[in-house]
């Protein structure tokens, strides 16, 4: 067990240094014992230079999350929370960059044939798969044909477009599309080693999967830690890492994961809330890293999805009730500045966003007029939301400030907190009025496709039934040319803009805590999830 | 004793179905997982897809008969949110959960009874007056905010032990003390008490007047005074085994507790079902063995077990 | 914490505090009268709104740490009264300790008296059951009740009424059985009293001093318990405070602004403490067997 004060002790005198401490003492008798910042020792930031081979050769990452655990990266496409495997393990043909731009990965070129339904992709050469065996265009094949086993849920609407895969070589293949699907090659499942998934079967590859990605998966100890060792021979060299095992460790309690990087458990503290990131600034060893924009915390009103009558149909409402938030106070002190007011629903990075748009102001006087004028003195409805969410941090004290900026202005809002699978069953069954609070991962609306989800009639979590949307996001996914996609979808936020189905509020970083044996790590922007694990190096 | 066994065991069974039935209905009743697996951009027909998949399309009974014919002959059925065997899930928890329960167990009963035993024999002294009051204290703090302080003390500050894990005999203290701290100051209490009793009686003064040496004096008195600090005890550990959710949570233990919260949120009834249904085995199995042990500890009480087990119950109940 | 509790006869109906002089429970009396006022009127004496969101007045320090005497106890990081929540939070957790000792006593006793009372098959049937419900996992059934209800302070108390009756039930039976059988209660109901007379007039007065120990200290338990279903996110919803909720929301503060943690944790501890000793107080007091 190490202590971080002890390491970085070293540099300027040879004894351990304590906090001060601060105790209050309470009538139990038991002395509360903080620990503060000592003096100055030299700090982790300034040492920018990455050996080449590391003096600690593993590095143990403490999430709050890695949902279903699973090991296998194409299985691992069940949300956000299992990305870090999909990530790490997996090598997909179309990847996103830190930046979120798409690049190429185990394709090199690909284009679509005249009539948008034939795909040609071109395939990367000499890359080696985890088992050691080359990378060819079978391997694609193969992982295609697996996910349309249903048990692929994740997979089920992109196998309902395939209508056949064709390889033309060991590193070209055809992908013939029912519909035209401008995503197909980037949501298609990272390839994985064809061999040895004939020779092990479906159960057996799930437990011990063998795919291309930066790390090979070594072991698991379920809802304890996942242990990933580094892929020497992959391809992308500036994606190798200067140490040898990567460790996951599952820790559910926040609190648990702020210790865990004070006493040197941890080296990466993932999923902190500002204010507990806060705890460690002043910390002579521990560093805050943050991934910007992670996502957007939006209320969204669901009752212009149904045709029942609701003040909260009148855009002028909505409106009104955008104006009464105090966002900037939001994001800078309940977020202490990791997060800042959001113009619109789609972010600045979002294909066709259009950045002629004003965030709208924080004006409590006229939204009481606009309130008022509207004939909603006394407007009231329920804010419902989930707890835990990776997407919006310490999302329950963000509902309490929005419903207290509301009270303000006279509006009476009662906020119901559930459980995550009630929730999203509700959510998604239409049985929730009033608004809800949904966290929308920049990841996700960095495509404006995916919009589609909360603001056409037959999302997933629709809140709205406009057939002005749905004919907008119709023509955007039938869309296959960059440039055409880019301009409905700047009338699309322009529209979303005006109309106020949901509100942007904020939007919020992913705040990390990085320990002293880290040397550098990039981190994704738009991400709330835990990794990419690429571009990581220790000391 | 064979009759008696049997009629224990059976009324152990009965106990199980009765809390799996009403665990089953309870948990079906707050929808399924169909929209938890189905991909955000999912429509409602995939959904639809999903839940005839799985088998939630199924009528309830249907469901319910099949689970009970797979309860007998022992499977459990497959997790549906992490696609593998529930028993290959909740064993290795179990196994953690055990560990942990076991070695808090172990740290309340030893220095419950040692506490307690010595503030009995020296009543109304200095020590005996410290062991009462920090018993109170021990049953008065509630044991996530005595782990916080625990990680906060001897984690953080001192660097001593580490913050949470599973690996080794370190990671193994911090979470155990704050589990044992309430049964600990409940066993203390009730030794004490117990011993106190035991010692007014006069066959103790008796054999104290013919000399018998302190270590075989002290050895009889724990003896007699064994009886209701083993019923606790025994209680304490069954409660212990599903107590241990919260310090699970906060040391990011391995065991059924975290099984069991994401399994809720997952929806996943198979894995919550065989989670409920190890728990109640073993609770029933504890309390099963605390019963066998009263004949070992006590032979006079095969003879009038249930008169003395009501009352042995009744004085737990209330030190407890 | 004598065995004397449930055998040593008490002839006489009715309570028999016995006096102790000098040890008047003085620190738990007062602890658990402030704890009732503030249960009662907590939001009244309130000196803010415990809800009103100010986050220009966030994490303000308390009077005694270099905060401003407006808020006495310092803010939250939502900039609510910390005082405020603490004494409106009172009134939850007194409702919670209330309504579990309450309706688990209630539900004990009946259990108690018809099972020692009636004898026979029925107390067969009535122990089992209990000792069941002693096997069933607490806190998962809490956290499939919330799961499916969502969470509220009815859920809470009905979490631990289900954990509690069966303890009451079991103690009660005991001394049921025990008084039952006591010259007394026979004599009446050989002078002609019925069944129903017996029950009311000799058997319930009876075990009211042990029933009244009993809730004492569950009073301790509950208040513990609605604090760790908290710790779990599974206890009383936002943004009503409860102490446990103010407790499990204040663990990520204990380095940056420790009034969070710490003035619930110890208005918690306090009365828990508070409650244990009173309860022990009058578990002597009311047995003469401890008298010596």
């Amino acid at each position: 067990m190490s202590n971080p004060r002890r390491i970085a002790a070293t540099g300027r005198s040879s004894r351990p240094r304590y906090g001060k401490i601060t105790a209050a003492v309470s009538a139990l008798a038991l002395s509360l014992v903080a620990a503060c910042s000592g003096p100055a020792v030299p700090s982790a930031d300034g040492s920018a230079e990455v050996p080449a081979s590391a003096t600690n050769q593993t590095l143990t990452v403490g999430v709050a999350t890695l949902q279903q655990q699973y090991a296998d990266p194409v299985l691992a496409n069940e949300g956000g929370n299992t990305y870090p495997i999909k990530w790490s393990v997996g090598e997909p043909l179309i990847r996103q960059e830190l930046d979120m731009r798409q690049v190429p990965a185990l394709a090199t070129e690909w284009s679509v044939s005249a009539d948008d339904l034939t795909w040609d992709v071109k395939l990367r050469q000499g890359v080696k798969m985890h088992d050691g065996s080359t990378f060819t265009a079978k391997d694609v094949q193969t992982s295609i044909n697996r996910v349309k086993d249903p048990a692929f849920t994740s997979y089920a609407a992109y196998v309902k477009k395939i209508a056949s895969v064709e390889i033309v070589n060991d590193y070209e293949i055809k992908i013939k599309t029912t519909v035209p699907y401008a995503n197909l090659v980037f949501d298609t499942p990272a390839p994985v080693a064809t061999d040895y998934y004939n020779r092990v079967g479906e159960t057996e590859f799930r437990k011990k999967p063998v795919a291309a990605g930066p790390w090979k998966f070594d072991s698991q100890a379920f809802n304890d830690s996942m242990t990933l060792t580094r892929f020497d021979d992959f391809w992308d060299k500036d994606r190798i890492a200067n140490f040898s095992k990567l460790v996951l460790k599952i820790i559910p309690d926040e609190s648990s994961r702020l210790s865990g990087i004070q006493t040197g458990q941890l080296d990466i503290a993932q999923g902190l809330t500002p204010n507990s990131a806060a705890q460690l600034q002043g910390s002579p060893t521990i560093r805050l890293a943050t991934s910007k924009q992670a996502s957007v915390a939006n209320v969204f009103f669901v009752d212009n999805w149904f045709d029942a009558d609701s003040k909260l149909k009148d855009v002028n409402v909505r409106k009104a009730l955008m104006l009464a938030i105090d966002r900037k106070a939001i994001a800078d002190s309940l977020y202490r500045g990791f997060g800042s007011v959001t113009v619109n629903a789609t972010l600045p990075v979002t294909l066709g966003n259009d950045t002629s748009l004003q965030a709208w102001p924080y004006d409590p006087n006229q939204a009481k007029q606009l309130l008022a004028a509207a004939g909603a003195g006394n407007l009231s409805f329920t804010l419902h939301l989930y707890n835990q969410t990776t997407a919006i941090a310490d999302v329950q004290k963000f509902a309490e400030a929005v419903i207290g900026y509301w009270k303000e202005v006279g509006v009476n809002v009662t906020m119901d907190a559930m459980d995550p699978a009630t929730y999203l069953d509700k959510a998604v069954k239409h049985q929730l009025t009033g608004a809800v609070i949904l966290g929308t991962p920049g990841l996700l609306i960095s495509d404006p496709e995916k919009l589609s989800i909360f603001y056409t009639s037959t999302g997933g979590y629709s809140s709205v039934k406009n057939a002005e949307l749905d004919g907008m996001f119709a023509r955007l996914s039938s869309t296959v040319k960059r440039d055409d996609q880019a301009k409905i979808a700047g009338e699309i936020s322009r529209k979303l803009h005006e109309t106020l189905y949901g509100l942007p509020v904020v939007s919020l970083d992913a705040v990390y805590a990085i320990g002293p044996k880290v040397a550098a790590w990039k981190l994704m922007e738009g991400n709330p999830y835990p990794g990419p694990f690429w571009y990581l190096d220790a000391k | 004793m064979t009759r008696y066994t049997l009629s224990r065991l059976l009324q152990g069974l009965v106990a199980m179905w009765v809390i799996v039935t009403i665990v089953f209905f309870l948990a079906r009743l707050g929808g399924d997982a169909a929209a938890l697996l189905a991909p955000a951009d999912a429509t409602p027909e995939q959904i639809a897809a999903i839940r005839v998949s799985y088998g939630f399309d199924q009528p309830l009974y249907l469901q319910y008969v099949d689970y009970l014919r797979g309860i007998a002959t022992l499977d459990f059925g497959q997790s549906v949110s992490y696609r593998q065997p529930v028993v290959d899930l909740v064993m290795p928890a179990m196994v953690n959960t055990a560990r942990l329960a076991l070695a808090a167990f172990a740290i309340a009963l030893v220095l419950g009874v040692t506490f307690g035993a010595i503030a009995g024999v020296r009543a109304g002294t200095r020590y005996d007056q410290a062991v009462r009051g920090l018993s109170v204290l021990g049953q008065s703090v509630p044991p996530f905010w005595l782990g916080m302080l625990l990680v906060l003390l001897f984690s953080i500050n001192l660097g001593w032990l580490p913050a949470f894990g599973s690996e080794g005999f370190t990671s193994l203290i911090l979470p155990a003390c704050a589990l044992a701290a309430f049964p600990l100051a409940s066993i203390a209490r009730l030794t004490r008490s117990s011993v106190l009793e035991i010692v007014a009686r006069d066959q103790t003064l008796f054999e104290r007047s013919k000399g018998v040496g302190p270590a075989t004096l002290m050895s009889h008195i724990l003896r007699n005074a064994s009886l209701p600090v083993v019923t606790l005890a025994g209680i304490q550990l069954g409660a212990m085994f599903s107590g241990t959710i919260v310090v699970e949570n906060l040391f990011a233990w391995p065991g059924v507790g975290q099984l069991a919260i994401q399994g809720i949120q997952a929806r996943d009834f198979a894995l919550i079902q065989g989670i409920v249904v190890v728990n109640t085995f073993v609770f029933v199995a504890l309390l099963f063995v605390v019963d066998l042990s009263y004949g070992w500890l006590d032979p006079r009480v095969r003879a009038i077990k249930t008169a003395v087990k009501s009352r042995v119950e009744a004085t737990v109940e209330a030190a407890a | 914490m004598s065995s004397a509790l449930a055998s040593t006869p008490r002839i006489r109906p009715g309570l028999r505090l016995r006096r102790r002089p000098g040890r008047r429970p003085w620190f738990s009396g007062t602890v658990m009268a402030i704890f009732a006022f503030c249960g009662l009127f907590g939001s009244v004496v309130a000196p803010h709104d415990p809800d009103k969101v100010n986050l220009s007045q966030s994490l303000k320090p308390p009077v005694f740490a270099g905060g401003t005497a407006t808020y006495l106890l310092g803010t939250d990081q939502l900039g609510r009264d910390v005082l405020s929540r603490l004494l409106t939070g009172a009134q939850v957790s007194f409702l919670v300790a209330a309504g579990a000792v309450l309706i688990g006593g209630a539900i004990g006793m009946l259990v108690a008296l018809l099972a020692g009372y009636t004898g026979g098959r029925l107390d067969a049937v009535l122990t089992r059951v209990a000792d069941a419900s002693m096997a069933f996992p607490v806190v998962l059934l809490a956290i499939v009740i919330v799961a499916i209800y969502g969470k509220g302070v009815t859920v809470v108390i009905a979490v631990l009424v289900v954990a509690a009756w069966p303890q009451y039930a079991r103690v009660l039976r005991s001394e049921v059985i025990r008084i039952r059988t006591q010259e007394f209660v026979t004599m009446s109901r050989v002078m002609g009293g019925g069944r129903f007379w017996a029950i009311t007039r000799h058997v319930v007065p009876n075990t009211i001093p042990t029933l009244l120990v009993l809730a004492t200290l569950q009073i301790g338990l509950a208040i513990i318990a609605e604090g760790s279903l908290s710790f779990l996110g599974i206890g009383v919803p936002p943004p009503a405070a409860s102490w446990g909720n103010m407790l499990a929301d204040g663990r990520n503060f204990l380095a940056t602004a420790w009034w969070l943690p710490v003035v619930p944790g110890v208005a918690l501890s306090l009365t828990v403490l508070a409650a244990n000793l009173f309860g022990d107080w009058l578990r002597q007091a009311l047995d003469p067997a401890t008298r010596r």
